[in-house]
C-alpha cells in the first residue's frame, strides 16, 4: 500500500528530484550532442526541441517554462520555509528568461546552448545544495 | 554488424526519439500498438518479457514515471506516491530481476538522483545493471556497448589475474569502462584481495591519461596529517611544515590518485574530498590561491563503504559523489577457488623474477643438467610422469596436499597466497639442492611439492591471521567471559572495532535483544539504551540481520 502521510520537507526534496530529472532527461539530453562548431540551424533545433516541446504528455507540447513554473507552483503550495528559497526563484527566473529569448529573440542573435547549459546546470547545482542541506538537517536533529 | 536489439521502458518518447535519431548501431524492439517505440509502466513491461520469444539484448529503463497509481509497482513500505512515481525504475527493475534474472538492464537515471543509500546498493548489487552519470548520450553509448558485450575469456595481456571466476570477469568489463573519463571508482574488497594492484596495473593503465599514478594509504598518515598529504601544505602552515609540500592531488594530476583505506578518513577531512571531487580545485593548507587538478580517483575500502555511511563514519554525500554505481566489490579468494591453480601457476612462475629463486632455479638446472627459464604448477600428477621436453621446472602438488589449500581459509586472500606459493617454490628449490648435493641423481624437472612443507606453511599463516574454527579461542577472564576472536589488520582502529563489534554481540545475545539490558550491563543506567543502540548501529551491526 501507498501511504501518503509525508512531510512538507518531504515533498520539497521530491519536487526537487522531479525538476532534476526533468533537466536531466529533457534538457540536458537533448542539448549533448551540440557543440561549440555546431551549424546555427541545429544549434535553434535543439534548443527548440528542449525549451519548447520539453515533453510530451498525451501527445501535448509542454515546454521548459510550463514545467520550471508548475514546480515552482508546486514549491510555493507547499507553504514551507526553507535555506536557498530565493536564490531558487532567481536562477529559475533566469531560465524563463532564457526560454523567453529563445521564443522571441533568436533571429537577432544566434544563441548558444552552452548558456542554456550553464543556465540549467545552476539550477541544478542550486537544488542539489537544497536537498543537502535539508538532508543534513535532518541528520542533525 | 547486427544491431543492438533493445526494449525501452519509458512513459515518455524522449528516448525513443533520441535512439532512433542518434543512436543507428541500435533497434528498438516496438511493441504492438505502441506509437512511441516503448512500453509505457513495468506490469505491461512484465508481461510483453513474458510473451515474447524473440531475442532482447538489453532494457533500458527510465526512472521517473508519471503514469496513474493502479499501473504503478510497488516500492517501500511508507513511501509516498510521489517518490513511489519518482522512483519506480527501480520497482521494476526490481521485478524484472526477480523473473528474469540473466536479462541486461541499463537504468536512465542521474546518479544524483539517488539521493538514498538503499536505492543506490539496489541497483549496484545486479551485476548488469548501471546507472547514468548525467545525461548523455556518449555516456548512454558506452553503457549500452559494455552491457551487451560478453567476452568469453578475459585477454591475459594485463597484468591482473582475472581468472575464470565470473565475478572476477564481471569487474573486468565493468572496469573497463569505469577506467575511462574522469568518474571515481571505489574498489572494496578485504585486506589482500588485489585493489592497489587492480588500480595500478589496470585503471590507471587502461585509462588514457598521461600523468602518474599516485598512492596515498590514509591509515599510514597520521590522522592531523591528512589533509597535508592530501592536498598540500605550505611553509609554516602546520607545526612542524618547515618547508612547503605537494599534495598527492597536486601530483596526480593528469594522472589516477588511488586512495587506499579511505574509510580512515576523518569526517572532515571527507569533507575538504568532497570539495574537490566537485569543484576540481586543491587549496594546500595555508595557501591564497587554489589550483586546478584533473584527476581520477580511484578509492579502497576493506569494508563496504556503505555500512561506513549507515554507521555514520563516512558522509553520504562524499559516497554518493564518489558515485556508487561505480563501487566494484572484489570477492576474496575463498569465494573464487576455481581460480586457486591459475593463481598459484603464475605466481610460481612471477616468482623465478626473483633474484634469489632465480640463483636457486639455476643451482636446481646444473644438479639436473637441464636448462630452466620457467617454473610451473601443476596439480595430481606423480613426477615422472609425461613428457619432459621443455624448458618448465614443474613443482607437483599432490592431490590431497591440492585439498589442504582448497579448505584453507584464506584470510589474507591473494597476497597470502602468492607469499605462500613463493615460500614453498623456495623451500622446493633449496630441498632439491641439498638432494642433489647429497649425492643422489636427480635427472627429471618434476619436483613434487612436500606435504609436510604445505602444512607448515598453511600453519604459519593460520598462526599469524586466526580464525574462528581454526585458531582457538581467546577469552576473557572472569564470570562474564565473552568469547572473543582476535584477527589481525591493517590498523589498530580495526582491530579494535573488530573487538567492540563482537563484545556487542555477544552481549546483545546474551541480553536478549534488550538494549536497556545492554546499558544497564554497560553504563550501569538501563535509561541508556539509545546511545548503546547508537553505537551498536556505529559498528555496523544490524539487529535486523542477527540471528537469536
Amino acid at each position: 500500500m501507498i501511504d501518503r502521510r509525508w512531510t512538507a520537507k518531504d515533498e520539497l526534496i521530491d519536487i526537487l528530484l522531479d525538476l532534476k530529472h526533468d533537466l536531466g532527461k529533457y534538457l540536458f539530453l537533448h542539448l549533448s550532442h551540440l557543440t561549440a562548431d555546431s551549424p546555427v540551424e541545429a544549434t535553434l533545433e535543439a534548443l527548440r526541441v528542449a525549451l519548447l516541446e520539453t515533453r510530451v504528455v498525451g501527445g501535448k507540447p509542454q515546454s521548459a517554462a510550463e514545467i520550471w513554473q508548475r514546480y515552482r507552483q508546486e514549491i510555493d503550495a507547499l507553504n514551507y520555509s526553507f535555506n536557498g528559497r530565493e536564490r531558487l526563484n532567481r536562477v529559475i527566473e533566469d531560465a524563463l528568461a532564457m526560454h523567453t529569448f529563445i521564443q522571441n529573440d533568436n533571429a537577432s542573435r544566434p544563441p548558444h546552448a552552452r548558456e542554456v547549459q550553464q543556465i540549467a546546470r545552476r539550477l541544478s547545482e542550486t537544488i542539489s545544495e537544497i536537498i543537502e542541506a535539508e538532508n543534513s538537517e535532518e541528520y542533525d536533529g | 554488424m547486427d544491431k543492438i536489439r533493445l526494449l525501452l521502458i519509458d512513459d515518455g518518447d524522449t528516448y525513443a526519439r533520441l535512439i532512433r535519431e542518434k543512436m543507428p548501431e541500435c533497434e528498438l524492439i516496438v511493441p504492438l500498438g505502441s506509437e512511441s517505440g516503448c512500453i509505457a509502466d513495468g506490469p505491461a513491461a512484465i508481461s510483453f518479457l513474458e510473451n515474447y520469444r524473440e531475442p532482447i539484448d538489453l532494457v533500458l529503463l527510465d526512472m521517473f514515471f508519471d503514469i496513474p497509481e493502479e499501473r504503478l509497482f510497488p516500492l517501500d513500505e511508507g513511501a509516498s506516491l510521489r517518490r513511489t512515481r519518482r522512483f519506480q525504475g527501480v520497482a521494476i527493475l526490481r521485478e524484472i530481476h526477480s523473473r528474469f534474472p540473466h536479462l541486461p538492464v541499463v537504468l536512465l537515471t542521474s546518479l544524483e538522483d539517488l539521493s538514498l543509500v538503499d536505492a543506490a546498493k539496489d541497483l549496484v548489487s545486479q551485476s548488469m545493471t548501471y546507472v547514468l552519470d548525467g545525461q548523455d548520450l556518449d555516456a548512454l553509448r558506452v553503457r549500452i556497448a559494455s552491457a551487451t558485450r560478453r567476452p568469453e575469456t578475459v585477454p591475459e595481456s594485463s597484468r591482473v589475474l582475472w581468472g575464470d571466476n565470473a565475478a572476477m570477469k564481471a569487474i573486468h568489463r565493468r572496469l573497463t569502462v569505469l577506467a575511462k573519463g574522469g568518474m571515481p571508482v571505489i574498489l572494496e574488497g578485504e585486506t589482500g584481495t588485489g585493489k592497489s594492484w587492480l588500480a595500478e596495473q589496470f585503471v590507471h593503465v587502461n585509462s588514457g591519461r598521461s600523468g602518474p599514478f599516485v598512492v596515498l594509504d590514509l591509515s599510514t598518515v597520521p590522522e592531523n596529517l591528512i589533509s597535508a598529504h592530501l592536498f598540500g601544505a605550505v611553509k609554516g602552515a602546520y607545526t612542524g611544515a618547515v618547508e612547503s609540500r605537494k599534495g598527492v592531488f597536486e601530483m596526480a594530476n593528469q594522472g589516477t590518485l588511488f586512495i587506499d583505506e579511505i574509510q580512515n578518513a576523518p569526517l572532515e577531512v571527507q569533507k575538504q574530498l568532497l570539495l574537490v571531487l566537485q569543484d576540481k580545485k586543491v587549496r594546500p593548507l595555508g595557501a591564497t590561491r587554489e589550483m586546478m587538478v584533473d584527476v581520477k580517483v580511484v578509492a579502497a575500502s576493506n569494508r563496504p563503504l556503505d555500512e561506513a555511511v549507515a554507521a555514520g563514519t563516512f558522509r553520504s554525500d562524499l559516497y554518493m559523489r564518489l558515485s556508487p554505481a561505480t563501487r566494484v566489490q572484489i570477492p576474496p579468494l575463498r569465494n573464487r577457488l576455481e581460480d586457486l591453480h591459475y593463481l598459484s601457476d603464475r605466481f610460481a612462475r612471477r616468482a623465478i623474477q626473483n633474484s634469489d629463486i632465480a640463483q636457486l632455479v639455476k643451482e636446481v638446472a646444473q644438479g639436473i643438467g637441464k636448462p630452466i627459464s620457467d617454473i610451473r604448477l601443476v596439480v595430481g600428477r606423480e613426477p615422472g610422469t609425461g613428457t619432459d621436453n621443455d624448458r618448465a621446472l614443474h613443482l607437483v602438488v599432490p592431490k590431497p596436499v591440492w585439498k589442504m589449500l582448497e579448505g584453507h581459509s584464506w584470510p589474507g586472500n591473494i597476497r597470502e597466497l602468492e607469499m605462500l606459493i613463493y615460500n614453498l617454490v623456495t623451500f622446493t628449490l633449496v630441498d632439491t639442492i641439498d638432494t642433489v648435493h647429497s649425492g643422489m641423481d636427480i635427472r627429471t624437472s618434476k619436483l613434487q611439492v612436500d606435504a609436510g612443507l604445505v602444512g607448515n606453511l598453511l600453519q604459519g599463516a593460520r598462526a599469524l591471521q586466526p580464525d574462528a574454527e581454526e585458531s582457538g579461542r581467546h577469552t576473557l577472564p572472569g564470570e562474564n567471559a565473552i568469547p572473543i576472536i582476535l584477527k589481525s589488520s591493517s590498523t589498530l582502529n580495526d582491530v579494535a572495532n573488530d573487538v567492540e563489534r563482537q563484545y556487542f554481540l555477544a552481549l546483545f545475545r546474551a541480553c536478549r535483544r534488550d538494549f536497556a539490558k545492554m546499558a544497564h550491563v554497560l553504563l550501569g543506567d538501563s535509561s541508556k539504551a539509545r546511545a548503546v543502540r547508537l553505537r551498536f548501529n556505529q559498528l555496523g551491526l544490524r539487529v535486523r540481520e542477527i540471528l537469536p
